[in-house]
């Protein structure tokens, strides 16, 4: 046998110019996420979407004044500092975890937390209704005279509509139900979908068939009839808190329970497979229990579809809530939504005041496509083998 | 595979059962009882007490449920032969193509019966027949049916139930089918374009543009279109193209008759005047997802190993996409269009109410509006039936194009 | 007619991805005679799917193209022939089979449909005619009840069988050249020994040429006339299987041989193995490309690219110092 010149120590050398940090799985998420353009722009539209609604107070003019948009309505000034702050904090630590790669998709998941969390607090304003009701004024000039179909113009940048109410106001106001319908629809589905599919996924046999059963029972409804029943008599049932019959809420809600099936599909398949990987095998070799295997070790590895398919649904509800919005079964008047604004906006369109229609439409396309954008760059970013979805 | 379809129908019909179960209750409980209503329609001031005695609308809402299902299921006598007039009532050319028609798919279900073929005539052949019923189905439902069920008289005392289903399901058939008709023309071949010519200036034109149609709401849709092309485009250039209302001309009967009962031209004419707009708001946004679903399975396709095979046989690059990427990327599409069909009707909802399209859809707003739950129930029944039998036909469809599959 | 049936001369094909060009194909020169079996032999990604590849012009731009080079075969040049052209070409004179046998045949055809397509293409016979060759050609590579499992789809075979039809829908057209890509390597190891003797079998019946590509030695081993070992997109050693086995030249050769297991080698206590990975193919290392790996490597090796030269031992070999040392007494791997 002869020696071979130094042997060992340079088995490593192939490693040598890499940067001593490791590459970690968020790294590499937010490395492809940037290289998704449209995707981190729609992130940042949609960011700026929910501000934008969040703050819709501060923004929207108070009673007869044109100009201004100095005096928040419904929120005491201490109150919106504080979101203000927190607000620009979150905002910051996103920007932060984009632009450096921060470790930890804590920063980010922390982040979008807080909005959410922001959003259903000042969401609560849609229940309070008569607080927050200069959207529904209507604008007089110096003579006292309606501004009825203004065209836009400097003072009014979005112009008025057929009942002279401002519609920048109205746009900025009807952000708020699509998108509590948004984070409320995401969040359920995202939890029922999740915690029916690892069920079913984890645990064979009977607990699996009779969910499995009683989700292809929730695929069976058709969506738009049953959305449009409960929409109408939303309003009237007898045994529901006063919240849930107005407003954006109950249709969230609704939209929410009925939607989660596919999401539950994907999930107990991704757990059939992940459930007989070796490291669930060795997991459980070296004696851990469901709930640590379920929580540890297969659910971390199934995130990147659950966040991709809730991220559609989200979507795919805004566009519902918007048409129920439109047929008029959706948030009642005068609470502004971008589907009911279309609704009066393509009555008035006819005669030629298109603005109201145009403005509320764009507002409505371009935050659902910022969604599907997202989805899609999350996709891609999560998961680049994954090309397209079948059922 | 028959136990198959046997076990899906049981599961379609609980699924039916919750589905209206659930219905009727949110109706029973949204304030007041139906009775109240109907006291304030002045139609239905004479029949009160009839539909009371009919529906049990003075007992607890449980016993209603159990009446209106007990009633919803029971057929009603027809007189034969009125029931055959409907069909056979001029042998016309419908009449012989009928005929034909089922006597191909009574062929068709007696040879599965006795002969097991797997030739690839035999399989073109069954999917045709599916194809074949599919249209008797149509026309069926089209001419209306010989057999009824009880589902009672609306609330809006505009007569029976049944009948007004089934007569705004064959409006609401053209208008779909229409709409299926040229999402699957356009949206399938646009997506096989893109995926041949991946990555170039039309691919990603074509991505964006599914994506922006993805992303709108089909009212969205149909407004634009109603505003753009038929008022704006009467305007410019003072010739009425498109209509936005009804399915066709009030001096429709006016217009001429064909030969054989057929429409004349002026009539065809007038027809796809007041077709096009519902129909392409409709068929939209399923274009998108078609071309998307499209591009993205013919792409996996395109790199698949037995299309490295085809080319290192020597296969030209046409019979490559024709015959071999073509025929496994339709597989996953055909499932998608199928249950599209059923979605497309529930589409249908918006775009009729918008285009005042007298179909099932707007039907159905007008009984909501009233809630008038004999004929919400039954619409969405019918509805959640058909979105059943789509997902039965889709996998069945499934099996018979991918020799992989097999029921268990 | 040629004196040889393939001659492929300074081959370069190189893809370009976001990182940067990545010349897979670099500079490759082989001439392969009528009836030869030559195996090649290599790393993962060293080349020599991409070798095959072009000689098929499977290679699919934008992402890859054949930059420079000839393939002369039999006389053409295929670079320079025209798609109808090289489609006649393809499954006629040359024949590919690849290495998953499970995903490449069609799924949705039966396996008549498909070696029926394959022949009816090549051939001038009529449809019956071409079911027949196709049963013939069933037989030939031992499938069982050839006649009636025509009609079954390919997921209703094992692998080794699917193989098999590979193989009958390579040969059915008579090629003169057939390309084998690892073939037997997704294979259970039962079954690769008779697929790969069936294959060689066949191919000398019809003096059909071969060109097997595996990373696995002991494969070319036994069945090949010569062999060459490709690296970082080059050939670094040509040779018959004595020359390459007893005699390797190049410093490659040797420690590919030192991480075969041999159990004619009791004695031997550990395996060695080539240290390091392969280099960049996007920016080659300067020099010999295996120099950051040699353990023989001085100056020179950094500073210039060695050429592929005939060797004192008979072999070529592309080593600066293959004259220098000798490898066969630093016996490591591989003992005589």
């Amino acid at each position: 046998m002869t020696e071979r010149p130094e042997s060992d120590a340079l088995v490593l050398d192939a490693a040598e110019g890499i940067s001593a940090e490791p590459i970690t799985q968020w790294d590499l998420f937010v490395t492809r996420l940037r290289r998704h353009r449209l995707a981190t722009i729609a992130f940042f539209y949609m960011a700026f979407i929910a501000y934008v609604a969040l703050m819709a107070p501060l923004f929207t003019c108070e009673k007869n004044d044109v100009f201004c948009g100095r005096q928040p309505v419904s929120m005491s000034f201490v109150t919106t500092v504080i979101m203000l702050i927190i607000a620009a904090g979150s905002l910051y630590l996103t920007y932060r975890s984009f632009r450096s790669g921060l470790r930890g998709a804590g920063v980010a998941l922390g982040a979008v937390g807080l909005v959410s969390v922001l959003f259903l607090v000042s969401s609560w304003g849609l229940v309070d209704i008569p607080h927050i009701n200069h959207y529904a004024d209507q604008l007089p000039d110096d003579s006292g005279r309606i501004l009825v179909n203004i065209a836009p113009r400097g003072s009014l940048p979005l112009g008025t509509d057929d009942l002279g109410r401002d519609v920048l106001s109205r746009v900025i106001h009807g952000g708020r139900a699509s998108l509590a319908v948004g984070i409320v629809v995401g969040s359920l589905v995202a939890l029922l979908g999740t915690v029916v599919g690892s069920l079913a996924g984890y645990y064979p046999g009977v607990v699996d068939q009779s969910l499995m059963r009683f989700t292809d029972l929730m695929l069976g409804l058709p969506l738009l009839p049953v959305a449009i029943v409960v929409g109408r008599v939303l309003p009237e049932l007898r045994f529901l808190p006063d919240f849930l019959k107005q407003g954006a809420w109950g249709i969230a809600v609704l939209l929410g329970v009925l939607v989660w099936g596919s999401l539950a599909r994907i999930v107990r398949a991704e757990f059939l497979s992940l459930r007989e990987k070796e490291f669930v095998e060795a997991a459980r070799a070296a004696g851990a229990n469901d709930r640590r295997i379920i929580f540890r070790h297969i659910l971390p590895n199934a995130i990147s579809p659950i966040i991709v398919q809730t991220t559609l649904v989200v979507g795919t509800a805004i566009i519902i809530e918007a048409a129920l919005s439109f047929l008029g079964f959706g948030v009642r008047p005068p609470i502004p939504t971008w589907g009911g604004m279309a609704s009066s906006g393509a009555a008035i369109a006819v005669r030629g005041f298109w603005w109201e229609l145009v403005f509320s439409a764009g507002a409505l396309i371009s935050t659902v496509l910022a969604i599907n954008f997202m989805g899609d760059g999350l996709r891609d970013a999560l998961d680049p083998t994954q090309t397209i979805e079948r059922k | 595979m028959f136990a198959y379809i046997i076990r899906r129908l049981v599961y379609g019909i609980v699924t039916l059962f919750a589905l209206s179960l659930v219905v009727f209750m949110l109706i029973q409980f949204s304030g007041g009882t139906p009775l109240d209503r109907l006291k304030l329609n002045p139609r239905m001031q004479p029949v009160i007490a009839q539909l009371t005695e009919q529906w049990g609308l003075d007992k607890p809402w449980y016993e209603q449920y159990f009446i209106w299902l007990k009633n919803f299921v029971t057929p009603i006598d027809i007189p034969a032969e009125e029931g055959l007039t409907v069909y056979f009532g001029k042998l016309g050319v419908r009449s012989w193509v009928a005929i034909a028609a089922f006597v191909v798919a009574v062929g068709y279900a007696i040879a599965t019966f006795f002969v097991k073929i797997e030739a690839n005539w035999w399989r073109t052949y069954r999917a045709f027949s599916i194809l074949v019923v599919g249209a008797i189905a149509f026309w069926i439902i089209k001419s209306r049916v010989v057999f009824a069920l009880n589902w009672g008289e609306s609330f809006r005392g505009d007569g029976a139930v049944w009948d007004n289903i089934f007569g705004a399901a064959g409006n609401t058939f053209r208008l779909g089918l229409t709409a299926l008709a040229i999402a699957l023309i356009i949206g399938i071949p646009l997506g096989v374009y893109q995926a041949i010519r991946q990555y170039s200036f039309f691919d990603q034109l074509g991505t964006m543009v599914s994506f922006i149609t993805f992303s709108t709401p089909i009212f969205i849709i149909g407004v634009l279109l109603q505003l753009i092309l038929a008022y704006q485009l009467e305007r410019w250039t003072g010739v009425k193209v498109f209509y936005v209302a009804g399915m066709t001309s009030s001096g429709y009967a006016e217009l001429g008759r064909g030969i054989f009962g057929l429409p004349s031209l002026a009539q065809l004419g007038d027809v796809i005047q007041h077709l096009t707009l519902p129909a392409v708001s409709i068929a939209a946004i399923s274009m998108a997802g078609y071309s998307r679903f499209q591009r993205a399975s013919m792409l996996e396709v395109m790199h698949s190993d037995y299309l490295r095979t085809a080319k290192a046989k020597g296969l030209p690059r046409r019979n490559i996409i024709v015959k071999h990427a073509l025929r496994n990327a339709m597989i996953p599409i055909v499932t998608l269009v199928s249950l599209d069909i059923a979605t497309m009707i529930g589409g249908a909802i918006i775009t009729e109410s918008i285009f005042g399209w007298p179909g099932v859809g707007r039907l159905y707003i007008g009984a909501i509006n009233a809630v008038d739950y004999p004929t919400i129930m039954a619409v969405v029944l019918a509805i959640g039936a058909g979105v059943v039998v789509m997902n039965i036909i889709a996998d069945i469809l499934y099996g018979v194009l991918d020799p992989r599959v097999r029921y268990d | 007619m040629a004196e040889h049936l393939l001659d492929v001369e300074d081959l370069r094909t190189y893809f370009s991805t976001e990182e940067g060009v990545v010349k897979a194909v670099d500079g490759v020169s082989f001439k392969v005679k009528a009836g030869e079996r030559r195996g090649v032999v290599g790393e993962s990604g060293c080349g020599k799917s991409v070798t095959a590849m072009s000689i098929m012009r499977l290679i699919e731009p934008p992402a890859g193209e054949i930059v420079t080079g000839t393939i002369q075969f039999d006389g053409r040049d295929l670079l320079k022939l025209s798609e109808a052209e090289m489609q006649d070409v393809r499954g006629g004179e040359i024949a590919m089979i690849f290495q998953d046998p499970m995903t490449a045949l069609n799924p949705v055809y039966t396996i008549g449909d498909q070696l029926i397509e394959t022949i009816l293409l090549h051939q001038d016979v009529s449809k019956s005619e071409a079911r027949n060759i196709a049963i013939t050609a069933l037989d030939d590579v031992q499938i069982p009840y050839a006649k009636n499992r025509m009609e079954d789809y390919p997921h209703q075979f094992s692998g080794g069988m699917r193989q098999r039809v590979m193989i009958a829908m390579g040969l059915s057209c008579e090629p003169k050249l057939l390309i084998a890509d690892e073939p037997t390597t997704a294979l259970d190891v039962t079954t690769q020994a008779q697929i790969m003797s069936l294959m060689l079998d066949l191919a000398e019946e019809r003096n059909t040429a071969v060109l097997l590509i595996t990373h696995d030695l002991g494969v070319v081993a036994g069945f090949c006339d010569t062999i060459q070992v490709m690296y970082a997109g080059t050939i670094v050693e040509r040779g018959t299987g004595d020359e390459i086995f007893y005699n390797p030249q190049h410093p490659y050769t040797w420690g590919l041989l030192g991480s075969m297991t041999r159990l004619d080698e009791s004695q031997q206590d550990r395996l060695n193995s080539v240290r390091g990975a392969p280099p960049s193919l996007i920016a080659p290392p300067r020099g010999c490309r295996f120099g950051p790996r040699c353990d023989f490597a001085t100056d020179i090796c950094r500073e210039a690219l060695p050429i592929l030269h005939q060797s004192q031992e008979g072999q070529k070999v592309a080593c600066h110092r293959a004259s220098e040392l000798d490898l066969k007494s630093l016996t490591v791997g591989v003992s005589s």
